[in-house]
């Protein structure tokens, strides 16, 4: 078997049992890797009747994508949970790291964790061996304290660390594990290893990856590595970074700032990428195998915010730097290494930190509500101290808002005596998964579309981040990493236009797919068409055929992202989940955009409906978002077929 | 005159597509126990340095090899070893000073960086050129522009407002 290790490790953490279960080839070839794996593991083994995130019965897989490891720039890992805490449904979060790639050299494709530890373990993976040994002197240690320990436990300084912080022990929902700075973002999957007392996994591998047909990996290497470098924003995000995306955000009018009320700030050239660079970044760093090498290695010298800590995207740039009403950029910095430390969410966090100050801004909360907390617009002070207190589980306050940040509307619905909608209509979020920096009134309709079908609640990452991409484009060839019969189809159909509803549902699946392609193969999305770059379905798949010996054509690859995004959609149907949680978030069907170059602009509640009509059918889904028996059997998911009538989910004809 | 492999690790982003590169090249596999090339991190300070032989003038591996298994490459000027003679005793690797050569985990026997025959391919996939491989006198200038940019800036400072 080439590409695959060859085993799927599964870890019993109440048992304390190890078992290598040998890869099937067929379960690769249908699922790919990384994110397919995850998720088909979880449909399979997870209890959807358990709706709890803590209990022993949850289950965290961990993979990297099948690339991982044996190409350029192909550096993920996916950490998935059945339930995640932070939404209450299917979640996951990818890791752009160095582990990954530690894994498959030691022989593994997946780690998957069932069960409860009764004391705090990490898992130790060298080569062949591997060993669960005690965690309990890395209590509360943080994630830089832990991988520093452990790699001299381990005498081997090149081991890689994936681990949770304080936050993932004491459950804070948005907690995550993180490889130092990389961080599987999102859903808070490091709280749910913290509830099962795993700490962390450290993982050494010197086997390497065999290859199927090197000849054909170096022609692929050469065509991926030109384009690489010739993308259209290579120069832009190897030299500033995803942060880079808040000046061109910012001059383009499309900026969020105060939790999405404006779209301008004062000073906000002062968080700009430029005085990112200029000020405080040393040098870029990559992850494992990538040329693009997109994070700043960062130090702030003085100040009440010295710090140094590496990453700094646009999310934290803009999610505690505008969003939050705040320009200072190296209490910005302070703030990311905090998060980095403590093992917390860059999204959700800023999100539930920025939904604070606006109830404060409206008087729906005090310090009475805080523990004494002033939650002004840029006051950032009192966000280091929240997001301590959130971490560590501090006061009432602290302990409510780590449950995440509905619990803490429940409670002040309840304290105060107002209905719990009024608080929670001013969270940007779907499915309960808070948004990032991307404001769906002004990113196109299909960009808005994939929002709110993202099966893992709002994400940029899922499908379409902006319909721009297909802005100006007259030609296929012009539209970065498209196969070339796609890109003119949707030239044909007149996607070109972001203000367009019709026809976007072609876009949305087609992005949908490709982004789980992505994600199972391990390629990082910042090099292909999701983000307007040249790494195409095509590259993917001689990539794929030169490692794995196979001959996908990129309709096959296809197939295998439909597939995914069908699985996923499944496992949230049998959560309960139905067309009424595919929709954006409240407040841009009904509040105008308010200032810049696309002032009034708004989502139509009905043609959005009538678009979520088409995309349901052109995905062969009922009206509620369920996937029909025909679907699922076309995509070989007789199994889950069966399972869905059997929940009567999938209605049996008489 | 033969050029060299300079090594300049200020630029160096710990991407490790050297590894990757040298591995598939002299291997056929992604390996990076078997690449030629490592780089060597401390991630929390920022720190990548590459590390690959430096083909020195007077190398300790000729000079420690008891098989006489080390020869020069008359065409790059590479210290090549003989698969053949090597006993894989290791005593290059206790002698060299930067942890040029490595062991080849099949074999046992030690592997070092050969420079590709004039064509590394590190340096050919290397973006920031960290790695390069150039003429002698061009890496130095190199080094020395690089240290001369602080004394620039300060020379700037001082003698450009009487300039205008």
């Amino acid at each position: 078997m080439y590409g695959w290790a060859g085993i799927i490790l599964k870890v019993d953490l109440t048992e304390g049992k190890i078992v290598k279960d040998p890869l099937k080839l067929e379960f690769g070839k249908t699922f790919l890797g990384g994110r397919g794996f995850n998720s088909k593991i979880i449909y399979d083994d997870f209890d959807p009747a358990v709706t709890d995130p803590y209990s022993p019965k949850n289950i965290v897989a961990i993979s990297p994508g099948v690339l991982v490891g044996n190409t350029l720039s192909a550096s993920r890992i996916c950490v998935s949970t059945a339930r995640s805490p932070v939404t209450g449904w299917f979640g996951d979060g990818n890791l752009g790291s160095y582990s990954g790639g530690e894994l498959k050299w030691a022989g593994y494709d997946s780690i998957v964790f069932y069960g409860k530890s009764d004391k705090l373990v990490y898992l130790h993976i060298e080569d062949d061996n591997v060993v669960l040994k005690d965690a309990r002197h890395l209590k509360g240690k943080t994630v830089y304290e832990t991988d520093a320990i452990l790699k001299q436990e381990f005498g081997d300084p090149e081991a890689r660390v994936i681990a949770i912080g304080p936050a993932g022990e004491n459950r804070a929902a948005s907690a995550i594990p993180l490889e130092l700075h990389r961080a599987a973002g999102g859903c808070g999957t490091g709280a749910v290893l913290g509830s099962k007392n795993l700490k962390a996994v450290v993982v050494r591998g010197t086997k390497g990856a065999k290859i199927a047909r090197p000849n054909a990996l170096k022609e692929a290497f050469k065509t991926v590595h030109k384009k690489l470098l010739s993308g259209p924003h290579y120069p832009m995000f190897s030299t500033y970074g995803t942060a880079g995306l808040l000046d061109l955000f910012n001059e383009g009018g499309m900026l969020p700032t105060y939790n999405w009320q404006d779209l301008e700030v004062e000073g906000v050239e002062q968080v700009y990428s430029t005085a990112l660079k200029e000020k405080y970044s040393v040098k870029m760093i990559a992850c494992l195998g990538c040329a693009v090498h997109c994070e700043h290695y960062y130090v702030v010298k003085e100040g009440p915010y010295a710090t140094h800590g590496s990453g700094c995207e646009y999310e934290v740039t803009c999610g505690f730097g505008p969003r939050a009403g705040s320009v200072k950029l190296d209490a910005t910095l302070y703030i990311n290494t905090l998060l980095n430390n403590l093992g917390l969410d860059v999204v959700q966090t800023a999100n539930w930190m920025n939904t604070l100050r606006h109830w404060w801004q409206d008087g729906l909360i005090d310090e009475s509500d805080t523990d004494g907390l002033i939650m002004e617009w840029g006051n950032m002070d009192s966000t280091i101290e929240a997001i301590k207190r959130m971490a560590y589980r501090q006061g009432t306050f602290g302990n409510v808002l780590a449950d995440n940040i509905f619990a803490f509307a429940r409670h002040i619905a309840k304290k105060k005596g107002i209905p719990v909608e009024k608080l929670i209509r001013y969270i940007i979020q779907i499915k309960g998964m808070t948004q990032s920096s991307g404001d769906n009134r002004l990113m196109g309709a299909g960009a808005a579309l994939s929002h709110a079908t993202s099966t893992r609640g709002s994400d940029h990452l899922r499908g379409v981040n902006t319909d721009l991409w297909l802005v100006q484009k007259t030609r296929p060839e012009d539209v970065w990493g498209i196969p070339k019969e796609m890109a003119q189809k949707f030239l044909d159909l007149g996607l070109a236009d972001p203000g367009r509803y019709e026809n976007k549902e072609v876009y949305v699946a087609f992005m949908e797919d490709y982004c789980a392609v992505v994600d199972a193969l391990g390629i990082c999305k910042r090099h292909t068409a999701w983000e307007g770059q040249g790494i195409s379905l095509e590259d993917m798949a001689e990539y794929f055929n030169a490692v794995t010996g196979l001959n996908y054509s990129w309709q096959d690859l296809r197939k295998c992202g439909t597939r995914i995004y069908n699985v996923e959609k499944a496992i949230q149907t049998r959560y309960g989940l139905r067309r009424k949680d595919d929709y954006p978030p409240i407040r841009c069907f009904e509040e105008p955009v308010p200032a810049g170059p696309q002032k009034g602009a708004i989502l139509d509640r009905q043609k959005y409906d009538e678009l979520l009509t088409k995309y349901y059918e052109h995905r062969g889904w009922t009206n509620e978002g369920i996937p029909t028996e025909k679907t699922l059997k076309e995509l070989g998911l007789q199994d889950i077929a069966t399972d869905l009538k059997k929940r009567k989910i999938i209605e049996v004809k008489k | 005159m033969e050029k060299i492999l300079f090594v300049d690790p200020e630029k160096c982003t710990g991407c490790k597509v050297c590894e990757f590169v040298c591995s598939l090249h002299h291997e056929n596999e992604i390996n990076p126990m078997k690449s030629r090339i490592h780089v060597i991190a401390w991630e929390e300070e920022g720190i990548d340095v590459p590390m690959v032989c430096q083909q020195c003038e007077t190398p300790m591996c000729e000079a420690v090899c008891p098989a006489s298994a080390t020869y020069r490459d008359p065409k790059t000027g590479a210290m090549l070893i003989n698969e053949e003679a090597c006993i894989g005793c290791r005593m290059c690797i206790i002698a060299c000073p930067f942890g040029g050569p490595s062991i080849n985990p099949d074999t046992r026997k030690t592997i070092k960086c050969d420079l590709c025959q004039g064509e590394p391919k590190c340096a050919e996939f290397c973006v920031t050129k960290a790695l390069q491989y150039i003429s002698p006198s061009k890496a130095v200038l190199i080094r020395k522009r690089a240290a001369a940019q602080k004394l620039g800036e300060l020379v700037r400072k001082l003698v450009a407002p009487s300039v205008s």
